[in-house]
């Protein structure tokens, strides 16, 4: 029987991670989450106290900011092995694979913690958006809930040396593309400001999430950190993908691989992106941006 | 201010498409991708010029764990303007996970702070490595270390020995101020590295660069390359992501064809 | 023999070669297009170390050499030949200061050139000839103290933006009645000097080119480089070895950028259901290219190493620049071709490089001139 600890910080992702790990173990296992939504600044401490009390074979932790900080950290607390950001977990009877990717998502690794148990668990991260949203639940240690009766200190605000002086929310894209069914997508070939608003527009008009692509971001035209699709920003499983002046380097298709229908639209002929989609449109990608505007719902 | 900079080789991530797996030994080929500094290091070292720049009595080291035939790019760090340079290199190093990595790390900025009698107040890293990708390295040197540690610094700034950075979270910008030691791990927006120029590539040559092997390092063997990591590779996969790749529409139709034809698509679709 | 570049040399291309990339790759179509001059990028290249890689330290320079110099012109001409004869006028007019001129002159140009914030550049050519030096008819006689200058030159390279010209005159007579010469600097915004037509060019667009009108033009005495009467040699010896160096280095990178655009289109290009890159007939064009890039690099590399151990190089360099000038046609063309109807078309960058390389043939000397430079050293030597 396995303990499977799961870190839930507050973002959706461990819950997904939940449903995945029951459908991998099912009954063969017994599903413990470490709540605290508040007190991010005390999650060392938390997840210590809670693994030293549980004592799980693996923990599961979502490769948020806080995440990614969290579980190599514990790595070398617990002295054992963390995979990270995994694309997907693979249960091979005694063995537990957590397939990470390499090179921009060009190349996918089998990650192993040889001798995973309590005294050694295997800790993985598993990027948002990566599994399924999930209904599942089990037995929950809720550390907010000792927070709120006072049971426990919700800490000064510091992380380590440093004093917290400041929180801004940030501007968000309008929705959160990793749901969308439907998403537009800018890449470097759409030029200009003015076209990424247009591609908002777009995403506005159908219904859809606008998302762009990391050179798309770095030229300062208009969208969000959160808008970018790719392995080290979101994963997305729209039914349709329209990418529009896309060229198809490795670590944006790593995060759209998962589309029902991917349609490409490049003024370059030979766009390697050409190569990964369903549909492929050789035409400036302004053009069909105008054209689509134009057309009726 | 005493600065170290963690740096790391990489394969060219410009070059990421032209990587293969050898159908025949399943292993990684890539030959014919240059190395370079991995991107976000050089976000990382180019925040410590900056900060070295602006305070007297300030240097920046840079430390690298890597085979001795990327002793080049050490060099260019030098180009770039660091003031010194260590690198660790031994075949006994390789083929470790981050674990095994930020341990030799870590003991390498012992061993250099106990060679220059100093501690350092600052140590940046790039978040992550374009190869690994794991932003793993930081924070376990960190731990090895027993000093406070935050990623994604996408801000930073030192003002009279007070230093103060922004962190990005997924939904909250949040602001600090302290004081070292500490590692910091970057993010690429938060600079623009300088170039190299000539001029850095002559100063270079009179920077010391020291290479320590395991012989001067002395660490336990089982405590390195794969021996000393808790995770071990499996298989390696190059996922299958080609699709048909058929014309939208034929070859002679304009853009509010490809429009319709589009429409269609997301109609049949159901979006 | 070493045929190998040093870790330092290599070291150096990246580095120009990255600030090429982001800086003059991305914009060298436009500016052919626009016919337009990038003077905002002198600064950078002076931060970079380019323009004064060849100037002692002590005058703002990095204290390296013409090899190096050589190499960061290659590696611009790859994507803009145009710029690069900006850079290599402004370096003309600064090796005859270097060379010629008094320690207060060093001082007071060099460090502001080397920096990009000044440009030089070197006037020889007049209407009534360029190859024909002897002919030349401007003229400065020297009065209380100060050269009156009279007289126009023309096809002369940072013609418009040059803050100051080191400009060849007629300053006197020797026994036999023929012309002497001497190099005079000329900063801009002294009265009665200033440029006249700047010229609309088939090719090496990204560069000004125009004329300069002398008309009573009074600069001070010291203004004279080198001795009085030594015009001719100083002229010749550095459009000799700095100018057709340079010449022969940015034919150079104009080869290289035929090579690597038919390599990278000819894998692209499907015809008969495999790239063509497949059909010896556009194998043999690309051998021929790939002949002509590695010598036109072997020797003008072996001319600028000769330079820099301080051997004489002049015949070295005629035959560089011969060799290369006329590859990078011939190159430029074959592209064209393996290209079939994308070569002929504007999108591409084949026709900006067959108009670079045919600009490249009459500057710094003609190919007849330096068959004669070249047959003049071959039957004293052989």
């Amino acid at each position: 029987m396995k303990k499977i600890m799961i870190m839930d910080q507050g973002d959706p992702v461990a819950y997904q991670i939940l449903g995945k790990a029951k459908s991998l173990y099912g009954d063969d296992a017994d599903y413990v989450m470490v709540k605290f939504h508040k007190a991010h600044n005390q999650a060392m401490r938390l997840m210590e106290k809670a693994i030293a009390d549980e004592k799980p074979d693996v923990i599961l932790i979502g490769a948020t900011a806080l995440g990614e900080e969290v579980a190599p950290a514990l790595g070398i607390r617990l002295e054992t092995g963390v995979a990270a950001h995994c694309i997907d977990i693979i249960r091979k009877e005694d063995e537990l694979a957590f397939m990470v990717p390499a090179f921009g998502g060009k190349v996918i690794g089998e990650i192993f913690v040889p001798g995973w148990g309590p005294e050694h668990p295997a800790i993985a991260t598993v990027k948002p958006g990566t599994f399924d949203d999930s209904k599942a639940d089990c037995r929950v240690i809720d550390f907010d809930v000792m927070i709120e009766a006072g049971e426990i200190d919700s800490g000064r605000k510091t992380q380590g040396t440093f004093r917290l002086t400041g929180i801004e929310p940030r501007k968000h894209a309008k929705s959160d593309i990793s749901k969308a069914q439907l998403i537009f997508c800018g890449g470097f070939g759409i030029g200009s400001t003015d076209n990424w608003q247009k591609i908002e527009k777009l995403a506005e008009k159908f219904g859809g999430g606008a998302g762009c692509t990391r050179p798309a971001l770095d030229m300062d035209w208009g969208p969000d950190e959160s808008s970018m699709i790719g392995t080290s920003g979101k994963t997305v499983k729209p039914k349709v993908y329209i990418g529009f002046g896309v060229s198809g380097a490795a670590h944006h298709v790593c995060g759209i691989k998962d589309a029902d229908v991917i349609i490409s639209i490049n003024n370059d002929k030979d766009a390697e992106v050409f190569a990964v989609s369903d549909y492929k449109g050789v035409f400036d990608a302004e053009a069909v941006i105008d054209a689509l505007l134009e057309e009726d719902r | 201010m005493n600065i170290l900079v963690l740096v790391k080789p990489v394969p060219d991530p410009e070059k990421y498409n032209e990587i293969r797996i050898d159908s025949q030994t399943k292993r990684l080929v890539r030959e014919g991708v240059p190395t370079v500094i991995n991107p976000t290091d050089r976000n990382a070292l180019e925040a410590a010029l900056q900060i070295r720049d602006a305070m007297e009595d300030s240097t920046v080291t840079v430390l690298s764990m890597a085979p001795e035939f990327s002793r080049d790019k050490i060099v260019e760090c030098l180009a770039m303007g660091a003031d010194d340079a260590y690198l660790l290199s031994d075949r006994a190093f390789g083929g470790a996970d981050t674990y095994a990595t930020s341990y030799v790390l870590a003991e390498g900025i012992k061993k250099v702070e106990a060679e220059k009698g100093l501690m350092f107040d600052l140590i940046l890293a790039g978040n992550e490595s374009a190869d690994g990708a794991t932003a793993h390295v930081p924070v376990q040197v960190a731990e090895w270390l027993k000093i406070s540690h935050i990623s994604r610094v996408c801000s930073l700034n030192v003002e009279d020995e007070l230093i103060k950075l922004v962190k990005r979270s997924e939904d909250v910008m949040l602001s600090f101020q302290g004081e070292g030691p500490a590692v910091l791990a970057v993010t690429r927006d938060i600079n623009k590295p300088r170039f190299v120029n000539a001029m850095g590539i002559v100063k270079a040559r009179k920077k010391p660069l020291t290479i320590w092997s395991n012989e001067d390092m002395k660490l336990e063997e089982s405590r390195l390359g794969l021996e000393g990591s808790p995770t071990q590779p499996g298989e390696l996969i190059a996922p299958h992501m080609g699709r048909a790749g058929e014309p939208l529409v034929s070859g002679d139709a304009t853009a509010a064809d490809a429009a319709k034809a589009i429409l269609s698509v997301m109609r049949k679709a159901g979006v | 023999m070493n045929f190998n570049f040093t870790e330092e040399q290599e070291m150096l291309r990246a580095a120009f070669a990255e600030f090429v990339k982001e800086e003059i790759a991305p914009k060298a179509a436009k500016w052919d297009e626009d016919n337009y001059t990038p003077l905002e990028l002198m600064p950078k290249m002076g931060e970079m170390g380019i323009l004064g890689v060849f100037v002692p330290e002590q005058y703002g320079g990095v204290g390296l050499g013409h090899t190096e110099r050589v190499m960061a012109l290659e590696e611009i001409a790859r994507h803009s030949a145009g710029l690069a004869m900006m850079v290599f006028t402004h370096q003309l007019g600064m090796a005859a200061i270097l060379d010629y001129g008094t320690e207060e002159q060093k001082m007071k140009y060099l460090p502001g050139m080397c920096a990009g914030t000044e440009i030089c550049g070197l006037a020889v050519t007049e209407p009534g000839g360029g190859s024909d030096v002897a002919g030349q008819k401007t003229e400065a006689k020297l009065e209380d103290g100060q050269w009156v200058v009279n007289g126009r030159k023309c096809f002369i390279t940072n013609s418009h933006c040059g803050t100051a010209t080191v400009i060849t005159c007629k300053t006197g007579e020797d026994e036999k009645g023929r012309s002497t010469f001497s190099c005079i600097i000329l900063e801009k915004g002294t009265e009665g000097y200033s440029p006249g037509r700047e010229e609309n060019k088939l090719g090496l667009r990204g560069s000004m080119t125009g004329e300069l009108i002398m008309n009573n033009a009074k600069v001070p005495e010291e203004n004279l480089v080198g001795e009085a009467g030594m015009g001719t040699p100083i002229a010749m010896k550095e459009i000799g070895e700095v100018g057709r160096a340079s010449m022969a280095a940015i034919a150079t990178g104009i080869i290289r950028g035929c090579l690597e655009d038919a390599v990278k289109f000819s894998k692209e290009r499907i015809v008969y259901g495999k790239p063509v890159s497949k059909l010896q007939a556009i194998q043999f064009h690309i051998a021929e290219i790939r002949c002509d890039y590695e010598a036109a690099r072997l020797m003008t590399y072996r001319a600028a190493a000769l330079k820099d151990e301080g051997k004489p190089a002049a015949t070295e360099f005629s035959m560089a620049k011969y060799f290369a000038t006329e590859a990078a046609c011939r190159a430029s063309k074959r592209l064209i071709e393996i290209m079939g109807g994308y070569g002929v078309v504007n999108e591409y960058a084949a026709g900006r490089y067959h108009r670079d390389a045919l600009g490249c043939i009459s500057s710094g000397g003609t190919s007849e001139i330096q068959k004669i430079i070249v047959a003049g050293d071959t039957l004293k030597k052989y």
